[in-house]
């Protein structure tokens, strides 16, 4: 999957997210962020220095839109940044020979890849918005929250897009 | 300087995420009002001209609340011709409140915003108080030739002067939770009791004093005899549609007379 691609996929992500999901009142404590689909399906073996310019050009992207300063370029950025090591982690996988990419796992083995991503990437996010950890409990109300939430929907769109499982 | 370069050839990579690390730290360090100016008026124009046109088909589904909210204003209108609902600290005469969309909105954050689809053309300008009907929502901070983006006060910035009618004056701060403020700071002789009205107190350019909130629990400083209250705040920022803004009309003499001060 070429960067040109990637980027369409982050671009339908976004209004996606934009056009659909950012004033539906799914929970009071954080929306879900389906953007983190287009770091799925950048295949391990594509260079690092340009995982790292895909994620910030997604992370301002959101960050302009959501008036969000540059949380979720810190949060993008560092998310793909520790990815190849969770991958490593996991599954063993070698970023420089495989072409394969984490949204065409199997689902047992795509959850907890995509879970661990999506939690610290929240992680990141809500901390930089929140500029501490100030009122702790509530911050990790809406970590736990929303991470569920964009977790789901990624399940949702692994289920319907995944060539493994799309009919 | 050979070293030197096979140092950046060799960590390549961690250094090309420092640096674009950096840059969104810095971008995000300096987020104030006055950053926002100049980082995020290219985004704050994309987004308000996005969602203005996207909001068209939101409004559609929202048609119950909008007039459940004009309902409201108009009775809010009919029973302030009757009865002077105003503190009596200020006079409603010296301002303009200029009514503007709601076009985006959000409250589930540390630091939230609102999107509006008024700006300079209409008068509209940093620095300016922004109301409901319901009470106080909160400032100005940037605004284009049609949209402005406001700093409401559930932001980690939104923090206002506050007055307790009759009583002392405090500082009134979001506390985090959906519809809660808390007002620090009150002069030990004025305990507040439950169910006073706050108002904000800020200065004259930008708002008149409105209701901010109702005092639900109090607490004094065993400290300094000073006491705090938790305020239940009057605007629903979950559920905005129009707001209006509040412009002084004594700005620019008022302007004129610093500037001769000075």
């Amino acid at each position: 999957m070429n960067v040109t691609r990637i980027l369409g996929v982050a671009f339908a992500a976004i209004t996606l997210q934009w056009l659909a999901l950012q004033d539906l009142p799914l929970t009071p404590y954080g929306n879900p962020y389906i953007y983190l689909w287009a770091f799925l399906v950048i295949p391990f073996n594509t260079l690092k220095p340009t995982t790292y310019i895909i994620a910030f050009l997604i992370g301002s992207v959101v960050d302009s839109l959501e008036q969000s300063g540059g949380a979720h370029t810190m949060a993008s950025l560092l998310t793909i940044a520790i990815k190849p090591f969770v991958e490593n982690f996991l599954y063993g996988f070698k970023d420089e020979n495989s072409n394969h990419r984490i949204s065409g796992l199997p689902l047992g083995n795509f959850v907890p890849m995509a879970a661990i991503l999506v939690v610290f990437h929240h992680s990141v996010l809500f901390v930089s918005e929140n500029a501490g950890f100030t009122q702790a409990s509530e911050l990790g109300l809406r970590v736990l929250v929303s991470s569920i939430s964009t977790t789901a929907l990624l399940i949702l769109g692994h289920l319907l897009f995944s060539k493994r499982y799309a009919a | 300087m050979q070293q030197l370069i096979l140092f950046f050839t060799r960590y390549r990579n961690n250094l090309l995420l420092v640096a674009l690390l950096l840059l969104a730290f810095i971008r995000h360090s300096l987020k104030s009002p006055i950053s926002e100016h100049w980082m995020n008026t290219f985004g704050t124009g994309i987004s308000a001209s996005y969602t203005n046109t996207t909001s068209g088909w939101k409004s559609y589904w929202s048609l119950d609340d909008i007039n459940e909210e004009l309902a409201r204003e108009n009775a809010a209108l009919r029973a302030s011709m009757w009865q002077q609902k105003a503190p009596d600290f200020f006079r409603r005469d010296d301002y303009e409140f200029i009514p503007a969309r709601v076009i985006d909105y959000s409250y589930r954050k540390r630091n939230n915003y609102i999107l509006i689809n008024s700006g300079k053309r209409m008068g509209i300008d940093a620095g300016m108080g922004v109301i409901s009907n319901e009470g106080w929502v909160g400032v100005i901070s940037e605004s284009t030739s049609n949209y402005s983006y406001v700093i409401p006060f559930v932001h980690s910035k939104g923090d206002i002067g506050a007055r307790i009618r009759g009583k002392g004056l405090g500082q009134l701060s979001w506390t985090g939770q959906p519809r809660m403020g808390i007002i620090k700071d009150i002069e030990r002789e004025f305990q507040p009791e439950v169910g006073d009205s706050v108002f904000t107190y800020t200065r004259a350019e930008i708002a008149p004093p409105v209701l901010a909130g109702i005092v639900t629990s109090r607490e004094q400083s065993k400290e300094d005899l000073s006491w705090e209250a938790q305020v239940a705040l009057s605007t629903d920022f979950t559920n905005l549609n129009w707001v209006y803004i509040c412009r002084f009309e004594g700005r620019t003499e008022l302007d004129a007379l610093k500037t001769a001060i000075q």
